[in-house]
């Protein structure tokens, strides 16, 4: 097989010049859990008889039998343990297996023999688990000694959810169990580490995730004592301890960092998995000795070839296979392939989402470059091929830059002081397969991104993958480095975080706040056979235009002006559909590559600044800020609509964009108030989690006039004494009750008030309502976050549910009611967080007037509501 | 005690007290005759709820559907053959035969509106091979904190027992099905949802430590440390050790637990291997002091047997607190290199036990 496609190759190369593929060198593969199994593959490794046993995050450890098989049917499933808590990490060490769970490092055996685990014991428990759901623990390499290494998530908590804190000892450390189970800290400063790996020197090495303090992901070479940047975990350091000194959550620490070996670009990394080393013979291609690393969110593997400079660990990272799967695990067979445990449930990214692939090489050499070295006036960049000396670029044809990034906070960081480096020659040694490059003097502290045009072998191949990026820590020669890649900034300031204000339509009942056919709430992937189409299944992770041939357009049942709107989405290949602000202005979504007009996030004919696409498959998170046309009171517009800014998964790629071009598909002509309308454009679209918070200004120069203008003194209390009132704000907590305002002829308003419900809390607004057994005779403004009635807050209990969750519990929101007659009936709005969510009208005209009135609900629940006001209307 | 209502409810409910009553088998009847000699006074000839029986609370409606412990055949079963503890619905499993109850079970599930959907993809439904389960636990009442370790031990008989597994204490009893594993959505992390109602609370879910060592210098808590679960035949052995006050090992612990199931209330039976590891060690346990509603094993080897438990009824008139404990005596020496045994038993006592009680007085 291999030998004939050489000839292949070379009858080509001949005539013609050739287009590598991946494919063409790495195969890949999908083994088939049994069915209705998820398999989230967190560790692997093999037994000495070859079966593959792996664990998985459902807290699984499943064998499989023939995982060689050349028929990826023939490899056979079997379940060994299950109710185990996570398993991050597994290790067999002679004939044992340990798998790392959240909260234990454990020996699993099957004691009497019959296939199934039945003890388990407790290597090591001696860290902590304070409950926040991102205390994952990862591993589980084992040294020559037979030590573990592992490592701690931090907690992410507030202000937003991405804070890494460390609560309990030794959360964002790497940490080392001895044989006998004793828990060794070695290094400090990790935040989501998700992988380690050793190298056959038996030095650790380790992944992690970007975030805060954590530009990039990067590679770690781990020391002991060492710290890596993020100060949370500084708290269980003797030094913090010793002098009750805690991390801040926005100051940087005067605690010197480590380097990292390498600091993957976020284009080809954004949540790194783990890392092994190519040491197969060449039975997984050319890069014996190198890094190769799974990457979870963009379903690729990629590889790192590291050297060490002056003492420390440097080097370049290379893509290497692409369109593999959410890849959190990588291991190598003792035949060189690749298994690629994948998971990314929570996590999001690349489908498959989770199972197992295997990574083959087919024996067909890439052209590619092989490896890069510094040197004092430039880089060697040495190829797998003798390279055709007429294909070497001409100096400034190479496309050499560096760049670095801030240490802060805040949530990553963009590439910072991007500067082109000059390329004075670029000349071949004597082997044919060393390309020289003498550049202008290169500075430490910095990341070098180099692209190749046109470079092509001996034989006519062109290179398989044209970029590197090396990270250089020090220079080979001249005074040692005190710059560091990642700077030292000082800290932005801190937003506000509160989640206030935000509406989320499609939250509970998904398709409560929109109009449309053919859209249905599912569990959507890339259908592995043909991936322009969605594979669904009944779940809730997407809502897709898939229930009919012929799906509507997604328009909401809300208008919005000014706004901020947030949504994710996903796409088949060669899917496409359009976000329409307002139902006019057309911001594009499309499974397209290339920066162009018809990529996502283009608008109007504007292409995006660059391309954000993850790929088909993937969801990304768009998130626009956007200010309506102006208009005068002639109805003429005097402000061009435009949006503030765009951004697809934190990237800028539109800003101060004014809107001059309506779609194709627009509801009409330009209004201060619109829908958001979501297209059907031929192809399925997934989208999900849409939330809006409207900007438009809620100053209000009437009349209001305060209710609790004499505190609770004049209204009437039914039931328990759960009440108690404070400067404007109302308080009920306790068994049920309500209060009556002391006046009953309210019968034309409108009502308006802050409101805040707990977890599992209920509570209302009465209006024209009156005393009566059981609960006020009135209409009522539901105030319900998360109790079993489906009536949630923007409801008019009764006669007009919302049954959608707009707003979250224990969250201030915006609350407004209008109360009018017209006609022979009545017309009630309700408003929250300044967007209409309701309007109905009760043309019986069920109550023609009444009292106010506060619920108390139950025991448990309990309401928080501050300045309640009225306006009043004489008709 | 309304001695008045109780006493209404022997004479309507015969079945829940006098098995030799019914000791002659109803093979050849039909369910429903099964149904109605056995299970309408409380539960209604209709299956409404609606019995004769007056009881504290209202007995189950299978017309409306919906069973707290659990909804498959094989878990209405278990609730026949083992009653629910703290309740009313006595255990069977001596007055009827395994057919009996089978026929009872598919009888119940007939009357109400079928059962609901099979379990989600993550919901672990036990067969017949006990399994531990290791996860964040909700708080186990409402008083009580929530486990980001805990340990669920669950058993082919619908019973599970709660730990917090930092010190190894048991937190409490469950029945019906055994957990939904909600940390298998998300990021997951979260805390799983243990789906059997609770039958039996520890101290209200924040129970002390379970062993005090006993010696001339005072008594001392002993902590716990997981060491290790293991799957035996129908057991699961949850091994441990005892930490002194400077956190050194002082013994080593094997513990299986199970559930009790008599005739005038349920709890549960613990079991413990002891081995010293240096010193000879006086256990005695931190909570329970022996009392009116205590009795002595030992005195009592025979309890397990139905003689056994007729004897304990009526040997402990003075049963009258809602808890009888079974205890060894105290203290318990072990000692280094040997392994000594001894079972610590915990009833609930069901309200007609108590009104028997009254009633023998």
């Amino acid at each position: 097989m291999q030998l004939f496609k050489q000839l292949w190759l070379g009858t080509l190369c001949a005539s013609t010049a050739l287009a590598q593929s991946e494919a063409d060198h790495w195969t890949v593969d999908y083994l088939q859990p049994p069915p209705g199994v998820s398999l989230e593959v967190g560790g692997m490794d093999f037994l000495p008889d070859g079966r593959l046993v792996l664990s998985t995050r459902r807290g699984q450890v499943w064998i499989v039998e023939n995982p060689l098989a050349d028929d990826p049917a023939d490899a056979k499933f079997s379940l060994f343990a299950e109710g185990l808590v996570e398993g991050l990490g597994l290790n067999v060490v002679n004939d044992e297996l340990y798998v790392l769970q959240r909260t234990e490092l454990s020996r699993l055996s099957d004691e009497d023999g019959d296939g199934l685990c039945d003890r388990i014991e407790t290597l090591c428990d001696g860290w902590g688990v304070s409950g926040n759901y991102h205390e994952f623990a990862f591993g589980l390499p084992v040294d020559v000694q037979g030590n573990f290494y592992m490592s701690l998530n931090l907690a992410f908590l507030n202000p937003k959810w991405w804070h890494g804190k460390s609560p309990v000892p030794y959360r964002g450390w790497v940490l080392k169990v001895t044989p006998e189970g004793e828990l060794l800290p070695m290094a400090s400063g990790l935040r989501s580490p998700c992988g380690l790996g050793l190298n056959s020197a038996g030095e650790l090495f380790a992944t992690d995730n970007q975030g805060d303090w954590m530009a990039v992901c990067p590679i770690f070479h781990i020391e002991e004592g060492g710290f890596y940047g993020h100060p949370a975990s500084l708290d269980w350091t003797k030094e913090y301890q010793e002098t009750r000194t805690f991390a801040s959550d926005t100051n940087p620490p005067t605690v010197p960092r480590k380097n990292a070996a390498a600091w993957i670009p976020y284009d080809w990394s954004r949540s790194t998995g783990n890392l092994v080393f190519d040491e197969t013979g060449g039975r997984f291609g050319p890069f014996a000795g190198q890094m190769i690393l799974g990457e979870v969110t963009n379903g690729l593997i990629l590889r790192a070839q590291l050297e060490k400079v002056r003492g420390q660990y440097q080097g370049a990272v290379f893509p290497l296979r692409e369109k593999v799967g959410a890849a959190c695990r990588v291991e190598f067979a003792e035949d060189g392939t690749l298994f690629v445990g994948m998971t990314n449930r929570g996590w999001g990214g690349h489908t498959p989402a989770d199972g197992l692939a295997r990574v083959r090489f087919t024996g067909v050499t890439p052209m590619e470059m092989l490896s890069v070295h510094l040197v004092s006036d430039g880089f060697e960049v040495t190829f797998t091929e003798p390279l055709d000396p007429a294909s070497i670029p001409s100096p400034e044809s190479i496309g050499l830059q560096d760049y670095d990034y801030d240490y802060w906070w805040e949530y990553g960081s963009p590439e910072r002081h991007h500067r082109p480096i000059s390329v004075q020659s670029a000349t071949l040694d004597s082997s044919g397969r060393v390309l020289h490059l003498k550049t202008e003097p290169l500075s430490a502290g910095k990341v070098v991104r180099c692209k190749f045009e046109g470079i092509k072998s001996s034989s006519g191949l062109p290179l398989l993958h044209t970029e590197f990026a090396y990270t250089i820590n020090e220079l080979v020669d001249g005074p040692l480095s005190t710059e560091t890649v990642v700077k030292l900034v000082p800290p932005p300031p801190v937003p506000e975080s509160e989640e206030s204000g935000w509406l989320r339509l499609t939250w509970g009942d998904a398709l409560d706040m929109w109009n449309s056919s053919g859209w249905e709430l599912v569990d959507a992937e890339l259908d592995r056979d043909d991936p322009t189409r969605f594979a669904t299944q009944p779940g809730v992770n997407a809502l897709c235009n898939t229930g009919s041939a012929q799906p509507s357009d997604f328009v909401s049942k809300i208008e919005h002006g000014d706004a901020h709107i947030r949504m994710s989405f996903m796409l088949p290949e060669g899917g496409h559909s359009g976000l329409l602000l307002q139902g006019r202005y057309e911001v594009q979504l499309a499974d397209v590559s290339e920066v162009s007009a018809a990529a996502s996030g283009a608008v109007g004919g504007q292409a995006p600044s660059r391309s954000a696409h993850l790929g088909a498959g993937a969801w990304s998170k768009l998130d626009i800020v956007f200010r309506a046309a102006r208009f005068d009171a002639a109805g003429n517009k005097t402000e061009n609509a435009l949006i503030e800014s765009l951004t697809i998964d934190d990237v800028l790629l539109q800003e101060n964009l004014e809107l001059t071009v309506l779609s194709d598909a627009a509801l009409g002509g330009e209004v201060p108030m619109g829908p958001l309308c979501i297209r059907s454009e031929g192809t399925s679209v997934g989208i999900g989690n849409v939330q809006v918070k409207s900007l438009q200004s809620r100053e209000d120069d009437r009349d209001w006039m305060p209710l609790f203008d004499g505190g609770l003194e004049a209204w009437t209390i039914d039931g328990a004494p759960s009440w108690e009132y404070d400067d404007g704000s109302l308080y009920a907590e306790g068994k049920k009750s309500h209060i009556y305002s002391p006046r009953a002829d309210y019968r034309n308003f409108e009502l308006r008030a802050q409101v805040k419900i707990s977890e599992g809390g209920d509570s209302g607004i009465f209006f024209r309502s009156s005393q009566a057994k059981g609960w006020p005779a009135g209409y009522e403004a539901q105030i319900n976050s998360s109790t079993s009635d489906p009536q949630k807050c923007g409801s008019l209990t009764g006669f007009s549910p919302r049954v959608v969750h707009l707003v979250p519990p224990d969250t201030w929101f915006d609350y407004r009611i209008s109360c009018r007659d017209e006609g022979q009936g009545t017309r009630i709005r309700l408003w929250v967080d300044g967007v209409l969510v309701n309007d109905f009208f009760d043309g019986a005209r069920t109550y023609a007037t009444g009292q106010i009135a506060i619920e108390q609900h139950h025991e448990g629940s309990a309401l928080e509501l501050r300045d309640l006001e009225i306006l009043e209307f004489e008709d | 005690m309304n001695c008045m209502i109780l006493t209404a409810l022997l004479l309507t409910s015969p079945a829940l007290f006098s098995n030799e009553t019914h000791a002659p088998a109803f093979l050849d009847r039909s369910a429903q005759e099964l149904y109605l000699a056995n299970c309408a006074s409380c539960h209604g000839v209709k299956g409404d709820g609606q019995g004769t029986a007056q009881l504290e609370r209202r007995a189950r409606s299978f017309v409306d559907g919906g069973f707290s412990y659990g909804n498959t055949p094989e878990a209405i079963r278990r609730t026949l053959l083992y009653g629910i503890p703290g309740t009313p619905m006595p255990a069977w499993k001596d007055a009827l035969t395994e057919e009996q109850i089978a026929v009872l079970a598919d009888y119940v599930i007939e009357l109400g509106p079928g059962l609901p959907p099979a379990p989600s993809n993550t919901e672990l439904v036990i067969a017949d091979r006990p399994m531990v389960v290791r996860g964040h636990l909700p708080p186990i009442s409402s008083s009580a904190e929530t486990q980001p370790r805990g340990l669920l031990l669950g058993m082919p008989n619908g019973f599970s027992f709660e730990y917090r597994t930092d010190d190894l204490r048991l937190l409490g009893m469950r029945q019906g099905r055994f957990v939904d594993r909600t940390d298998w959505v998300g990021r997951g992390g979260t805390a799983l949802k243990p789906l059997g109602p609770v039958v039996l609370l520890e101290s209200g879910g924040a129970p002390p430590p379970t062993f005090v060592q006993n010696s001339v210098a005072g008594r001392f808590d002993l902590r716990a440390r997981l060491r290790g679960t293991r799957v035996q035949g129908d057991k699961i052995w949850v091994q441990s050790q005892l930490l002194n006050i400077q956190g050194q090992p002082v013994a080593e612990v094997e513990e299986t637990i199970h559930s009790l199931v008599a005739p005038f209330g349920s709890g549960y039976e613990r079991v413990w291997r002891v081995r010293a590891l240096d010193i000879p060690l006086a256990l005695e346990f931190a909570a329970i002091k022996p009392s009116a509603a205590s009795v002595h094993l030992e005195s009592l080897p025979q309890w397990r047997t139905q003689q056994g438990r007729k004897d304990l009824r009526t040997a402990h008139p003075a049963l009258a607190g809602e808890i009888l404990w079974l205890l060894p005596d105290l203290p318990i020496a072990v000692h280094p290199g040997q392994r000594t045994e001894f079972v610590l038993g915990r009833i609930q006592l069901t309200l007609e036990a108590q009104a028997e009680i009254s009633e023998g007085k």
